[in-house]
């Protein structure tokens, strides 16, 4: 090659361009990008919260555990986060009872769990995992956004007694990354009321869920999944991270 | 089931390997996503994801690239649909650029005589260029030649197979020499009559050299 390229004023130039070419790029990776001032401490305060969330979390699951098995300290926490709970949140519970309410058709029925799971693929930035709820089937599926937020909806007929009729019970999910929607993690369980209906919100990992029915509050606990790992398995969980 | 993932104790390990590493990682998502604000809260949301998966990170293994997986998975996933690219990869589109290129950059560049043009760019017409680029191209230039990891760290970090990370990064490049042609001449580094496009002219000189 060498002695070809000694021969060969064509080629030769174009292996010098090449290697002017990369020395080019060379110098503009090593060119310094200034780091803005707030990104490091925005990302130590992300730590902090990270490190806060990760301690509450086992306190809120005993003190829900405690007040699952009294109904009435469930009730008044509820009305009580309900009164004061932070307005951001209640803006998406309005949202979600909203849009449930519209009773918008379904883009995907009355196929199994998985195909709706499949049929969200590549729609939204998250996986949806479909939540097995008690006493319920899954009716089918849309695309439908709580507040600026595309979510999945998933829509239930329950049946919470025997002898009852079939209640629509809408469910959206939609992603939370940064956790800027206040929600206790799964199994708390917390519920608001909105333009007539029962809004339970909860979290799991980066999802945030809202249930919203027209189910009273006891009724709309005995549809909840039995256990924590019921609850779909949060997702945009990166796969596997070990290069 | 008490959580003890962040104990204060990972936690200082986590900022000792990854900290150092932010202004790679925020110089690259500034190539990605071409803006301060975006590549700010790219940096946040790796970050952020880092740690809390940082129990999946093997000690020992190569933590920048942990990082960059993260990163370009993190973009991908959720600013790529945002900016609306269009991926030149799959399709006809990858024709075109391929055809544009292997018919005439070889003829252009052998029969310039101010070969060493690329020598008078600055760097900021560099990254101008890359950032110019379709993202599948812009994902490898950035990572080989920019962040300067080697073709098989690439193809860990963006899932695909090393063939496909050095045909990416062939197209990338001359794409890229493309349109530094482009403001070399823009700028009066070369005029374009320095570079003669006939083909014919530059075989028959490389036949008889």
């Amino acid at each position: 090659m060498d002695a070809h390229l000694g021969t060969c004023p064509a080629c030769a130039a174009q292996v010098r361009t090449e290697a002017a070419f990369r020395a080019a790029l060379k110098r503009a990776g090593e060119t310094p990008v200034a780091l803005p001032p707030a990104l490091r401490a925005r990302v130590l305060s992300g730590l902090d919260a990270e490190d806060r969330a990760a301690r509450q979390r086992p306190t809120a699951r005993l003190w829900m555990a405690a007040a699952a098995a009294a109904a009435t300290a469930l009730v008044g926490g509820s009305l009580l986060w309900g009164r004061t709970g932070p307005s951001h949140r209640q803006r998406y519970v309005e949202s979600a009872a909203l849009n449930h309410a519209r009773g918008l058709p379904l883009e995907i029925s009355r196929v199994p769990a998985e195909n709706v799971e499949a049929w969200f693929g590549g729609k939204l930035d998250h996986r949806v995992a479909v939540p097995r709820l008690q006493r319920a089937h899954l009716a089918g599926a849309r695309l439908l956004n709580v507040q600026d937020r595309p979510a999945a909806y998933l829509r239930y007929d329950a049946q919470p007694r025997p002898d009852g009729a079939p209640r629509g019970v809408g469910l959206f999910v939609f992603d939370d990354l940064r956790g800027e929607v206040s929600a206790a993690p799964f199994p708390s369980v917390e519920v608001a009321r909105s333009r007539g209906y029962n809004v339970a919100v909860w979290r799991d990992g980066e999802l945030v869920y809202e249930l919203v029915t027209d189910l009273d509050e006891p009724e709309l606990r005995e549809l909840l999944p039995p256990a924590p790992t019921s609850v779909g398995a949060p997702l945009v969980r990166p796969a596997a991270y070990s290069p | 089931m008490l959580d003890f993932r962040h104990t204060s104790r990972s936690r200082e390990e986590f900022e000792a390997l990854v900290l150092p590493h932010l202004d790679p990682l925020y110089s690259a998502a500034m190539r990605l996503t071409r803006n301060e604000r975006d590549a700010e809260d790219l940096v946040q949301d790796t970050c952020m994801r880092a740690y809390r998966f940082f129990d999946k990170f093997e000690r020992g293994t190569n933590i920048k690239a942990w990082l960059f997986k993260i990163l370009t998975n993190t973009f991908i996933n959720r600013y790529r649909r945002r900016v609306k690219e269009r991926s030149l990869v799959e399709g006809a589109d990858r024709e075109s650029v391929q055809d544009e290129f292997v018919s005439r950059d070889a003829a252009d560049f052998a029969a310039n005589p101010e070969q060493y043009f690329f020598d008078r760019l600055l760097s900021d017409d560099v990254l101008r260029a890359i950032d110019a680029l379709p993202i599948d191209f812009r994902l490898v230039v950035i990572l080989a030649d920019l962040q300067e990891f080697s073709y098989r760290e690439i193809a860990e970090i963006l899932d695909v197979p090393v063939g496909t990370v050095m045909s990416r990064l062939f197209r990338g490049r001359k794409l890229l020499q493309k349109s530094l042609r482009g403001y070399a001449e823009g700028a009066g580094v070369i005029s374009p009559s320095d570079a003669p496009a006939d083909l014919n002219a530059f075989r028959r000189r490389r036949n008889n050299g």
